[in-house]
């Protein structure tokens, strides 16, 4: 029992994280896309 | 103004002032006044903490931002997503395991009662300062833009911002920045789709970022290590992630709003909202920045955006060379569309080459014919520090914008001032009454006599706010020394609550001398290392104070074993 809000707590910073990761790896394509 | 954007500007009052009040009956005691009974479903709180988040400065500057230096304004939101993450774990249940009221009542049961009565004082005399700034900065702009009175577009956005927050306490404030929230993220939306609709026929949307490309404005990220910089990579990484901690784990304005969630779960996962949402709403408000750039490469813009300036340059004595510099100005915008058109419509990789030099060498002219007219400003004015980039939003809003749109962004524009300025009020009022009224003036009253003073409270300082919003009005400096002075302890702030939260060691002597220590140490930094960039003082006063607050808390250690409040 005590394992499940640990693990759900876990489970939704990996999610953050990953978001982040994505947000930035797109915000770096778009950058690469259109500068010179 | 057209009479239909009057409209809608006063519907949206009406409306936001009728949800605010609607929620005085449901706020009879402290508790459901100040935390709405820890009731609220975690996306309305969500919402309610980026409302508090994003003020006018931040829709005006930040669009102004990205018309003048691009998307790399960005970089300074890196950290949030981290923070949120540690907060969930740390902040969250030790605030609502300890059912506080303010996030300083925490420090009195972790440390003592002068721990608590100095970072509550901090709180109140930086965010009291600030609230008016938070007035004061799209009052001005506003008033210059539109034509207003100032004194009354203070009052404008203070005073039903003050009376909906008096009446009906938290609750009002969560439930109208709700609705603040959608005006602001509808108000944005339709002005980038207006942007993208704006263009030229034969100009798409690829092809006006890419002219963007050219000056470095699609350029987001800067990984270059220097303490010099504000916005680079890892200063928004690491300055920002210590920068966001203070901000969402120790400042009360950001701290009440979660503490009205229903549980600790959805607390957590209302600041997880902002950690998902942050960076694409700032790369969205700073991709209209960007946008307005290219429709004013296509579109003649003012030569200065502040209307104020430029008609006192042209009844001076330099009145003549500034409309010399007028004329310099459109020849020089001539080339420089022309110029962006070429690079827009070239297709193969050598002629963009050489387009793109034209066009730089284009826009080059262009600001130096600005830079001169600036100058000309300075001279006529005395002002030093000219800089119009916070008008250059609400000029094109206002001048090229369809009826209807314009009062929607107006309202926006006032929403996003009045949903932080409800939430700061609410906070300060808050501490006032919890920290020092209840604390140390009367502590056994009953519910009803502190639900009065919190009233009380809550028009003192919206009173105060607008006072301060009055004098900052004419005082430009003022906000810079407010701020700088707010940068001085925001980081040391949250190093006491790291020695709370984090070690068992620290005493309150200790997180006390620490915390005095590491304001000290932020402002020698600041002082004498001008040139390192205010971001990395949240990283030096929150290790300051840690380390500090531990190596006191040896000579001095606890009296008593202390236990977490959680």
């Amino acid at each position: 029992m005590a394992d499940v809000p640990h693990t759900r707590t876990l489970g939704s910073a990996a999610k953050v994280i990953a978001a982040e990761i994505v947000a930035l790896l797109l915000l770096f394509a778009l950058q690469q896309a259109f500068t010179p | 103004m057209h009479p239909v954007d009057w409209t809608i500007i006063a519907l949206y009052l009406s409306w936001i002032i009728w949800t605010g009040v609607q929620h005085t009956r449901g706020s009879t005691e402290l508790q459901s006044y100040f935390l709405g009974n820890r009731s609220n479903p975690w996306w309305a709180v969500g919402l309610s903490v980026m409302a508090t988040q994003l003020s006018a400065i931040t829709m005006v500057g930040t669009t102004g931002q990205g018309y003048t230096d691009g998307l790399r304004f960005v970089q300074f939101y890196f950290g949030l997503p981290l923070a949120m993450v540690i907060l969930s774990v740390t902040a969250v249940p030790f605030f609502h395991r300890a059912r506080v009221y303010t996030a300083y009542e925490y420090l009195e049961r972790r440390f003592d009662v002068k721990t608590r009565t100095l970072t509550s004082a901090l709180f109140l005399l930086s965010r009291g300062l600030s609230c008016g700034a938070i007035i004061s900065a799209p009052a001005v702009i506003l008033s210059i833009i539109m034509g207003w009175n100032l004194t009354l577009t203070v009052l404008l956005i203070g005073i039903p911002t003050a009376i909906y927050t008096m009446l009906g306490g938290v609750q009002a404030v969560t439930w109208t920045d709700v609705k603040q929230m959608y005006v602001i993220i509808f108000g944005l939306t339709a002005v980038a789709i207006a942007l993208v609709l704006g263009l030229p026929g034969d100009v798409s949307v690829g092809d006006a970022l890419r002219v963007a490309g050219t000056t470095g404005r699609m350029q987001a990220f800067d990984f270059r290590f220097t303490l010099n910089e504000t916005y680079t990579f890892w200063s928004g990484l690491i300055g920002g992630l210590f920068l966001m901690l203070s901000y969402f784990g120790c400042d009360q304005s950001q701290v009440q709003r979660y503490l009205t969630a229903r549980s600790e779960a959805e607390a957590s996962s209302s600041l997880y909202m902002s950690a998902y949402w942050k960076i694409p709403l700032q790369v969205l408000v700073l991709m209209i920045g960007v946008l307005v750039f290219v429709f004013y490469l296509f579109n003649q813009p003012p030569m200065l955006f502040n209307p104020v300036h430029e008609a006192r340059v042209k009844q001076s004595a330099v009145a003549g060379r500034y409309a010399d510099a007028e004329q310099r100005f459109s020849k020089a915008f001539a080339v420089r569309r022309d110029a962006a058109r070429a690079l827009a419509s070239s297709d193969s990789a050598s002629s963009r080459d050489a387009a793109g030099a034209a066009f730089l060498a284009a826009d080059d002219a262009l600001r130096t014919v600005r830079r001169d007219a600036a100058g000309l400003v300075q001279e006529a004015t005395g002002d030093r520090s000219y800089r119009d980039v916070n008008y250059v939003f609400p000029t094109f809003v206002t001048t090229h914008l369809p009826i209807g749109l314009i009062g929607i962004v107006l309202a926006a524009i006032i929403a996003a001032a009045m949903s932080s300025i409800a939430a700061e009020l609410n906070a300060l009022a808050t501490t006032t009454v919890i920290d020092f009224y209840r604390r140390l003036v009367r502590p056994e009253a009953p519910d009803g006599h502190y639900l009065t003073v919190s009233r009380i409270a809550t028009g003192v300082w919206g009173v105060f706010a607008c006072i301060v919003a009055l004098y900052a009005a004419n005082l430009g400096s003022l906000i810079e020394v407010v701020n700088r002075f707010g940068s001085f302890f925001y980081g040391s702030i949250l190093g006491v609550f790291m020695l709370a939260m984090l070690t068992r060691r620290a005493s309150g002597t200790g997180a006390f001398v620490g915390l005095i220590g590491g304001m000290l140490l932020v402002a020698s930094v600041a002082l004498l290392r001008p040139d390192i960039s205010f971001l990395w003082h949240n990283v030096v006063g929150a290790v300051g104070v840690v380390a500090m607050g531990l190596l006191v808390s040896l000579v001095v250690p606890a009296a008593l074993p202390t236990g977490d409040a959680a």
